[in-house]
């Protein structure tokens, strides 16, 4: 009797935490809203975590680029995160001024009862401020270890703003995502067939003279292969604090984030 | 619909030129210029020759198939990659999400960069031999990256076009990248690459370069370290560049101006260290890249 009355109240404990949690994310969206600054602008987030088991002055590791567009009171929030050592696919939240939205290819649902609003990651974007601050913060959890390094960098706010925060037939990734990040990686590669180019002997001008050149469309696919994965790019970048990452403190400052 | 725009822009001219009896000389001078506007339009308007993105990468794989020809590509994956990470960090500091840029090294002595339409970009061995650190490489790949985003060649090979390709009297839309078209504006790109663009686009070119490398963070005085170096190559191997490029006193003044007017918080980073362990052929080589 006793187990019965204990299994029945468990679901409703649960239920009751969802629901809190779910208050609590509302408030932090309703705050957020309101703290959209007047200007329309743009800016970049790259977001660093520290290695799993590292030292708290170890390197920390790419974790995944955020783009937010704002024109008061509406935004547009594109999150690509770093998930098993692969960037997953956009996450994109529209605010139309008055609710905060999932967006897909197939619409827009209301983001409190979406699926990522679970995820730490997500969480922690919406609890970032969205008005002005520094280009460097620590992001601290509520038991005050560092969850991520954030780099911030404004943009040009140059974005058309049916297109940024259309709800119906909305466009899942925009081209400044893109720029940041995909229109570098083997995914986004474009192949031509390897039989394009292949032509006969070119006679060329040269500055030199004339010359005779057979062209090699196939050494033209190899260079083609060579893709670099986008981790990899990140890596390179941060290694010698090239930007984005040329804000990045050498040693890691940990403050509460507002 | 080409013909309607020329009859509007030759009855504006008969307009203009009937207004022009009537008006004061400053008035007369405003309308001159106009005329000789409408009389550049008039004149440029029977061949239209646009280029796509997808077309300007199809031409510049065909140039690059022909540069690859030429020289050969060195094919070593750790290197190209390296080069390739350099390139992207140049690039996306103002990168056009239209294209893919590809960066490889060329088989050759010779000290050169080259970059065909679409983002097909090369720096031969040779160059790489010149440069002592990363910042250098920056600044070089900027330079040929700035080619790349304001379409020198394709700009070259639109003004060609019209008199070479014999399109002077064509009013249609020229596809320059159909059937019998196609293999001949690869030639036109090509020569144009091999016997030099316009001094003006090279030297936009070099302070593009310039201030890609710095926007990157690299220390933007790479480019000019690389110009430094360019007589310690010998004169064989740097007689194509010298022949294509203007003089390096002046590329030097230019890149000079580009670094003055840079923001003061211009990159710094010359990552020498990882130029000699990743940069170098005989490195990469020895590590069976």
């Amino acid at each position: 009797m006793r187990n019965v009355t204990l299994l029945s109240i468990v679901p409703s404990l649960v239920l009751v935490a969802s629901l809190s949690a779910q208050d609590d994310i509302a408030s932090v969206l309703d705050a957020r809203r309101q703290a959209i600054p007047k200007e329309k602008r743009v800016f970049e987030e790259t977001w660093l975590t520290p290695a799993d088991g590292a030292a708290p002055t170890a390197e920390p590791i790419f974790a995944g680029r955020v783009v937010v567009f704002q024109d008061r009171p509406k935004e547009r929030i594109e999150i690509r995160r770093v998930t098993a050592g692969e960037l997953e696919d956009p996450i994109v939240i529209v605010s139309d001024g008055r609710g905060y939205y999932l967006v897909t290819r197939v619409g827009a649902t209301d983001l409190i009862s979406s699926e990522p609003i679970g995820d730490p990651f997500v969480q922690r974007v919406l609890r970032s401020p969205p008005g002005t601050i520094e280009p460097h913060r620590a992001v601290t959890d509520r038991d005050g270890t560092t969850a991520a390094i954030v780099l911030r960098h404004p943009r040009e706010a140059d974005f058309d703003e049916d297109e940024a925060f259309e709800l119906k037939s909305p466009q899942v990734e925009s081209s400044l995502l893109k720029k940041g990040l995909s229109s570098f990686s083997a995914a986004q590669d474009r192949h031509v067939a390897a039989s394009a180019g292949a032509r006969g002997v070119d006679e060329i001008e040269t500055a030199n003279g004339k010359v005779s050149v057979t062209p090699d469309p196939a050494a033209v696919q190899w260079m083609e292969e060579q893709s670099v994965p986008p981790l990899e790019f990140e890596e390179f970048r941060i290694e010698v604090r090239l930007a984005p990452y040329n804000d990045l403190p050498e040693q890691q400052t940990e403050s509460p984030e507002a | 619909m080409k013909a309607i725009v020329r009859r509007q822009l030759a009855a504006m001219t008969v307009i203009l030129l009937g207004v022009i009896a009537s008006v004061s000389p400053a008035e007369a001078q405003l309308l001159d210029r106009i005329k000789k506007a409408a009389g550049i339009a008039q004149r440029a308007a029977p061949a239209i020759i646009t280029v796509s993105t997808e077309q300007e990468v199809e031409i510049g794989r065909g140039i690059a198939a022909t540069i690859a020809g030429y020289y050969g590509i060195v094919q070593d994956p750790e290197l190209t990659r390296y080069v390739n990470l350099v390139g992207l960090t140049v690039a996306s500091v103002d990168p056009r999400p239209d294209i893919i840029y590809r960066f490889a090294v060329l088989d050759t002595d010779d000290v050169n960069a080259l970059a065909a339409p679409g983002g097909y970009v090369f720096v031969t061995r040779g160059a790489l031999a010149l440069m002592n650190d990363e910042a250098m490489l920056a600044g070089v790949l900027g330079h040929e990256v700035g080619h790349v985003n304001r379409r020198h060649v394709v700009k070259e090979i639109q003004a060609r076009a019209r008199t070479e390709l014999g399109l002077e009297e064509i009013t249609e839309q020229i596809n320059l990248t159909g059937g019998e078209y196609l293999e001949q504006t690869i030639q036109l790109g090509t020569t144009a690459l091999f016997m030099g663009l316009s001094r003006e686009d090279e030297l936009e070119a070099d302070a593009y370069g310039v201030e890609v490398a710095a926007d990157a963070g690299y220390d933007p005085n790479g480019l000019t370290r690389f110009l430094n170096a360019l007589p310690n190559a010998e004169k064989e191997h740097r007689s194509l560049l010298a022949k294509t490029h203007p003089d390096i006193d002046d590329r030097l003044d230019e890149v000079e101006n580009a670094i003055d007017d840079l923001k003061t918080d211009a990159g710094t980073v010359t990552a020498n260290e990882r130029f000699k362990n990743r940069g170098t052929l005989e490195t990469s080589s020895a590590e069976g890249g």
